[in-house]
């Protein structure tokens, strides 16, 4: 998911879900990030059970030929 | 797929096919969500409890609408009952829901719709602006279906037993000349098509009731199908060989009706079938199928190969209908079963829902 | 107007099925386990397996952590939410996993208030708005699941929230493995590694499989893409004779994993010394309970639960099927005795698991797509 907004007290950030492209709007869901403090805004994370476990480097739910892409570049 | 042991393999399917073949049994002691639920569970309430019990010729076809000849007259009645919680959700509420719900059931039997009968069962307690708003949305959305309301009831119940508002209804049409529909017509080649995007209705609810800490853009899609299935009748007429309105259960669980009871196979193209980015999202999120969520304002309908191009291009030039699209066809083979071409290019089976679409996690 | 994923492009994912039709030898015949429910249901709903060839098998593994709990603690469950102070949440998933004599969704239907919720942190505010009940949250899933668990009782403790508490029914992933892998009648030949574990993880538990088994394991995401992409590697590794762990899914997950969510489960968590696999019978250390730091949210000890053992019946074969041994329908019970309307084992519990699956499709279940 991509965080939108982050409150550092509660350590929680409200995300953007699954895969979007920039300037779409979609579901928005509160997610718990202390496993992965700091985070920005416009990060990608991997979320289970309301919880960012992990960071990624693009979404994901991106294809192996994406990430190729993206390490070209 | 050649086993160790292919005797064995071949008895286990039959016997499994045995099994799957037998009417249902109703053998739950207790009613649970499930039998609600427009999957397995209903259907075994349907076929093993109330129909042995109240077999009728209408009743055994189990359509959307019940036709009856009065006089020479063609008549269809339904019937139809609404305990949606919360009362009001993005896109509507319970009144307009009972309105179109039972329009619908009437439209997509053929039928026009006339006019409808109203019982409101109200919990002791509600609040009476919640209840004026509610009739005012059922005086509107009968309006604009262009049915009367001609008779109703009232009751109360004590407080904790009712969830606000019930409402019941039954619905009066008198069949259209131009329809002629009915599983028996099916025939392999059919053309499946759908009205509409899908699942928009069922994700709204869940959204709506706020259990799910997901909040997304996603509004109910309720409104009377009757326009829709008029011009359907116009540009396809004999062709057009039934019409499904996909509410609980969805869509994956309308087609599974109707493979079975035409003992005809399905195949979806998953890339074809209309679903908006924020539905999708929200189901992924959820972990839940659009393909099993409730519709109120989408129907299915089969149309003959040769006259699917131009019901397509009809349904689309319909206000809201830009998404309408074929989304599969009609197959002698697998007998009763729904099979989908993945988006992936895989495949697999689509079975009828065994309970509540309920959210996945792991 | 479908919203077309590029990510899960048809054409890549058949240039990837020809690559592994290259690849293999067709005098072999591969089964490849993959141990995580998410990926059961990744091949499961983009037909992945129609997709590669006929004599490349996926076996699903012990991978859906909701299925393999026993019935015994099924029961405990239901016990607690029967009580009429309880709040009792979980996960949609375990709504439907019987218990000896019931689900959690009939007790529902007979009166218990079982609420389904999406994040232990949703029951944690469930007890914050409901102080005169008892919030239990019955939490399940591998070491992907148990790092929010972790958080919220954190939470619960930090701010002393009296009316919460956490049925741990948390199991890990590296010791159902090793019980397979221990077994002299092991078929498989590779391993789609979970990619949401090693997320957390990291890739390096894994190691034990090439190196202790000689057997080749991918880590792999989710989109059917990289499922594909994971077969071909282990396809490669087999055909060139290697024994190796590779990360397929670089972009999210790293050797060691979020050592962050590792540290916060060693505060929280403890090993169970023993804990019962349903279809698997016993296997060490292979589940968590709270530490004793947190006893005060533990609800087994908040509670007491009838904790009876009720054993798989002995005719299961769960196990099995698991291995790769026997097929589904060459279980004795398949379609008689163990149903999906009464499952006996794991297999036929989860909607996704071998034989549930075959049991619903049947022939229909391998049939290939023409190219």
């Amino acid at each position: 998911m991509t965080v939108l907004e982050v409150d550092r007290a509660s350590a929680l950030a409200v995300c953007l879900g699954a895969r979007r492209s920039s300037g779409e709007r979609g579901e928005r869901v509160s997610v718990e990030v202390a496993l992965l403090e700091p985070v920005a805004v416009g990060e990608l994370l991997l979320v289970h059970a309301g919880t960012a476990i992990a960071r990624a480097s693009i979404a994901p739910h991106a294809s192996p030929a994406a990430h190729a892409r993206q390490e070209r570049a | 797929m050649a086993g160790l042991a292919p005797d064995r393999h071949a008895r286990v399917l039959s016997i499994i096919q045995t099994a799957r073949a037998k009417r249902a049994r109703f053998r739950d002691p207790v009613i649970t969500m499930a039998h609600g639920a427009g999957g397995k569970a209903s259907t075994a309430l349907i076929e093993g409890l109330l129909l042995p019990a109240l077999c009728s010729p209408a009743l055994q076809q189990l359509g959307d609408a019940a036709s009856l000849d009065v006089d020479g007259a063609e008549l269809a009645l339904t019937t139809d009952s609404f305990v949606v919680r919360p009362l009001r959700f993005p896109g509507g509420s319970i009144g307009e829901l009972a309105v179109n719900g039972t329009v619908n059931d009437l439209a997509v039997s053929g039928a026009r719709p006339l006019a409808l009968t109203l019982s409101l069962v109200l919990e002791e307690g509600l609040d009476a602006h919640e209840l004026r708003a509610q009739v005012d949305a059922i005086a509107a959305a009968a309006a604009s279906a262009g049915v009367a309301v001609v008779a109703g009831d009232t009751k109360v119940v004590e407080r904790g037993h009712g969830d606000g508002i019930y409402i019941c209804t039954t619905g009066l049409g008198v069949r259209d000349r131009r329809a002629r529909l009915g599983a028996e017509r099916l025939a392999a080649g059919d053309r499946i098509l759908v009205s509409g995007a899908i699942a928009e209705h069922g994700t709204a609810i869940m959204l709506a009731r706020g259990e799910l800490g997901l909040q997304a853009d996603v509004e109910s899609d309720t409104r009377s199908l009757w326009p829709v299935v008029d011009t359907l009748l116009d540009a396809a007429g004999d062709g057009l060989r039934l019409m499904r309105d996909p509410t609980r259960g969805g869509v994956a669980s309308a087609l599974n009706e109707i493979a079975r009871a035409s003992a005809l196979g399905m195949l979806v193209r998953e890339a074809d079938v209309p679903v908006a980015p924020a539905v999708a999202g929200a189901a992924e999120i959820l972990g839940i199928d659009p393909m099993y969520v409730a519709n109120e304002g989408k129907l299915i309908a089969f149309v003959a190969p040769e006259l699917a191009a131009d019901a397509l291009t009809a349904l689309r030039a319909m206000p809201a209908g830009e998404h309408a699209a074929e989304i599969g066809e009609v197959c002698a083979e697998p007998p009763g079963m729904v099979l989908v071409q993945t988006a992936f290019g895989g495949r697999r089976v689509m079975d009828e829902l065994v309970g509540d679409p309920l959210p996945r996690i792991c | 107007m479908r919203y077309v994923d590029e990510f899960r492009n048809p054409q890549l994912g058949r240039a990837l099925a020809r690559e592994i039709l290259a690849a293999v030898d067709p005098q072999r015949h591969y089964k490849i386990m993959e141990v995580c429910g998410g990926h059961t249901h990744a091949i499961y709903k983009y037909g992945i397996d129609a997709l590669l060839p006929p004599n490349v098998e996926l076996v699903h593994g012990p991978g859906c952590p909701v299925c393999v709990i026993p019935m015994g603690r099924v029961d405990d469950g239901i016990s607690l939410a029967c009580r009429p102070e309880v709040i009792f949440t979980c996960f949609g998933d375990m709504l439907r996993v019987p218990g000896s004599e019931r689900t959690l969704l009939d007790a529902k239907a007979q009166g218990a208030d079982v609420r389904v919720v999406y994040s232990p942190l949703d029951a944690l505010r469930i007890a914050r708005e409901n102080p005169q009940r008892e919030v239990v949250f019955f939490a399940i899933g591998f070491e992907t699941t148990a790092p929010s668990t972790a958080l919220t009782l954190r939470r619960a403790r930090a701010e002393r929230v009296p009316n919460f508490s956490v049925m741990c029914s948390h199991v890990t992933i590296v010791p159902p493995l090793r019980a397979l892998l221990e077994s002299p009648d092991l078929r498989l030949d590779g391993f789609i590694g979970p990619g949401h574990v090693a997320s957390v993880v990291g890739a390096r538990p894994f190691a034990f499989l090439p190196e202790q088994y000689r057997k080749p394991v991918v880590i792999s995401g989710f989109e059917p893409l990289d499922v594909m992409q994971a077969v071909l590697m282990i396809i490669r590794q087999l055909a060139s004779a290697r024994a190796e762990v590779e990360n397929q899914y670089a972009r999210v997950v790293a050797w060691d994993g979020n050592p962050r969510a590792l540290e916060v489960m060693r505060e929280v968590f403890e090993l169970r010394a023993h804990f019962e696999w349903r279809g698997l019978g016993f296997i060490s250390q292979s589940a968590l309970r709270l530490s004793d730091a947190y006893a005060r949210w533990d609800a087994e000890q908040r509670f007491s639960v009838p904790g009876v053992r009720v054993a798989d019946p002995k005719a299961c074969q769960c196990g099995e099927v698991l291995k790769g041994v026997i097929k589904p329908w060459e279980c004795k019970v398949f379609g008689t005795a163990c149903t999906p309307e009464r499952p006996i084992g794991t297999c036929m519990v989860s909607p996704e698991g071998a034989c549930a699956a075959y049991y619903a499709y049947g022939r229909h279940a391998r049939e290939p797509v023409p190219a």
